[in-house]
């Protein structure tokens, strides 16, 4: 997936967005803790973690499910936690977002064409026939048949579902989509049929993505750029080639070491890099850098302060102070 | 291992439109909990005899010569005959008619009750579950405090203080049991407002009123119909239990209470009279409770096949 996207304007800005919960008794949970990025149009900006480092927290804050605790989105101009109830709605028709569990994501209650035409009768787009034979078309976009639009969602397997819940994000005509790990909660064999649904919708549609995950492999394959992010904080933004072909962070290093090889001659002698430790508390996180604690080459400035991400190449940012 | 060649093996070819095919007929939620209700036997057997109780309750005063409130004295404490099914009592009316009359009036006090509490408990659960934080908080506690005195106490307490009278009994067993359905709805809520489909609608821009609608409340309906069904038992017998206990209602209208506890008074000297209505109780409260519990199997998504 080579796109030459570096002439395209940036549709969506993220500025020092920070997202904390509140535990009670005074401490807050900070689950995204002042991360700034940009997606462009018609591209996919990977966003990989492990569990419970903000990834889901960010794309949710991004369509405002949450409400940001500082910064600032900027989609196409619009500030998008500054809109009013009405904008609001007119947003929703930009931002979409596409959900994990394709269990938990479909109401048991509705027809699939009462699912898929839940936006649709929202925004008022089509009635009638009209609105019967757009659902109908979205079925087919998604690869499922017609017949299926009165059945209900438990009659169909997940890979069925989650392609529901794609249509149901297509519907209304987004620009921008949200894709919260949708092929996590799948087997490894329907994955591929949804991460290649995907890359055809956007190359017919030319969708902007953002494709959250944990599948470093998947990512690797349906991105432009990918961001690597660690207890609330980013740590590299780099195009996907760079990143697995230089990763700059220490975090990053770790991460990819941790891909098998598939070649057990390579396998069996390489050496992996094994991070000692825990992720610290995201309620009482350490100053400075976040990775400190299980950094290798952890110095005394980690420890007193936080790194800011720098662009120490073109299109490369890290947030490292040992990265020159 | 047998060695494997090209040639052993068939194409006998393959419609990608096909692999997508659903071969197991539509059905909706409801149907298939009807499916299901259907094929449990004891669950269906209790809703016939829970039915022919609610026929007879209906038709049986109607249809009788007989009235319910004006006797014959000459006739008291008859055995049963062809002339009195289930005998008459001291003060020579025929117990068929009361019974059954009794019956009306202890399916009504039942289905309203727990009609009041369904309502009532939905729109405040509801409410607190939908909002939550703080307003949440508050509406539990004032739940957990007005229900920290046992029910039977309070229903006692309230009936004492507003008169006997079918009224009274339907008000005191609303104010004394609304907040069991109320906390359920919230929790129910509380759960299904987080999960993904619901913000799939916010993500597409759904405003409350459909979200409560569409989404939260076809999703508790399932739990909260179970939990109707067990309700009118309850207010069953803890009306039967008020009347026995003296605060039911008032002569000369009967119900199933009254009439057992009248009929306790002659279990030496005419036992029928105890064993009709309180035949009449078993067979309702056991049909309840057995319907119920095929209902729940029926409808928790969780025993689904």
């Amino acid at each position: 997936m080579a796109k030459d996207l570096s002439n395209k304007k940036n549709l969506l800005e993220v500025k020092n967005l920070k997202k904390y919960f509140d535990m009670g008794r005074g401490s807050d949970l900070k689950a995204v803790d002042d991360i700034s990025f940009t997606i462009r149009e018609g591209e996919t900006l990977g966003l990989v973690g492990e569990s419970g480092c903000g990834k889901s927290t960010t794309g949710r804050t991004l369509v405002r499910l949450y409400e940001a605790t500082g910064g600032e989105v900027i989609f196409d101009g619009m500030n998008v936690h500054k809109l009013n109830k009405k904008e609001m709605v007119k947003y929703a028709r930009e931002a979409q977002m596409i959900f994990q569990d394709p269990y938990a994501s479909l109401n048991p209650r509705m027809t699939v064409s009462d699912i898929i035409g839940e936006g649709i009768d929202i925004h008022g787009l089509y009635k009638g026939k009209k609105r019967q034979k757009r659902i109908y078309e979205l079925l087919e976009t998604v690869g499922l048949n017609r017949e299926h639009a009165n059945r209900f969602p438990h009659e169909f397997s997940g890979g069925q579902r989650q392609r529901i819940g794609v249509a149901r994000a297509l519907a209304i005509e987004p620009k921008f989509i949200v894709c919260d790990e949708p092929i996590s909660a799948l087997d490894v064999s329907i994955q591929a049929q949804v991460v290649n649904l995907l890359e055809e919708l956007q190359e017919e549609l030319g969708l902007t993505y953002l494709f959250i995950a944990h599948d470093l492999s998947m990512v690797k394959h349906i991105s432009d750029r990918i961001a690597v992010m660690y207890l609330g904080a980013m740590m590299e933004i780099t195009t996907s080639q760079t990143l697995y072909d230089e990763p700059l962070h220490p975090y990053t290093q770790a991460l990819l070491s941790a891909i098998p090889i598939p070649d057990p001659e390579i396998e069996r002698n390489r050496e992996r890099m094994i991070l000692e430790g825990d992720v610290p508390s995201p309620i009482d996180p350490p100053p400075g850098c976040k990775f400190q604690n299980r950094c290798q080459y952890c110095k005394d400035i980690c420890r007193e302060k936080a790194p800011e991400l720098r662009e120490v190449k073109p299109e490369h940012w890290v947030a490292c102070h040992l990265v020159k | 291992m047998a060695e494997t060649s090209e040639n052993k093996f068939e194409i006998i070819g393959k419609s990608s439109k096909d692999a997508q095919a659903i071969v197991r007929p539509s059905l909706t939620y409801w149907q298939d909990a009807w499916r299901r209700l259907k094929s449990n036997r004891f669950a269906f057997v209790a809703l016939i005899i829970f039915s022919i109780i609610t026929i007879m309750a209906i038709f049986a005063p109607i249809l009788s010569s007989h009235s319910f409130r004006e006797g014959d004295l000459l006739l008291m404490n008859q055995t049963p005959s062809a002339e009195f099914w289930f005998g008459t009592d001291e003060l020579g009316r025929d117990l068929f008619v009361r019974c059954w009359m009794g019956t009306r009036y202890s399916l009504f006090i039942g289905f309203v009750v727990a009609i009041l509490n369904f309502t009532i408990g939905v729109i405040y659960g509801g409410i607190s579950g939908y909002v939550g934080g703080n307003v949440d908080n508050i509406m539990m506690r004032i739940v957990d405090i007005l229900f920290s005195i046992p029910y039977l106490l309070w229903v006692i307490m309230l009936m004492t203080v507003m008169g006997r009278g079918l009224h009274t009994i339907i008000m005191a067993m609303t104010i004394a049991g609304w907040g069991q359905m109320a906390r359920l709805v919230r929790g129910q809520i509380l759960q299904i407002k987080e999960m993904e489909f619901v913000m799939a609608a916010r993500t597409l821009g759904a405003d409350a009123t459909r979200i409560i609608s569409k989404h939260l409340i076809p999703n508790t309906m399932g739990v909260v119909i179970i939990n109707v069904t067990f309700a009118i038992p309850q207010a069953i017998f803890t009306e039967a239990f008020l009347s026995f206990i003296g605060l039911g209602i008032p002569v000369p209208h009967a119900s199933l209470g009254t009439l057992s506890r009248d009929g306790t008074r002659m279990l030496l000297i005419h036992p029928y009279q105890l064993v009709f209505p309180s035949v009449i109780i078993s067979l309702l409260m056991l049909s309840l409770q057995i319907f119920g519990d095929g209902l729940r199997d029926a409808l928790d998504p969780r025993l689904r096949q």
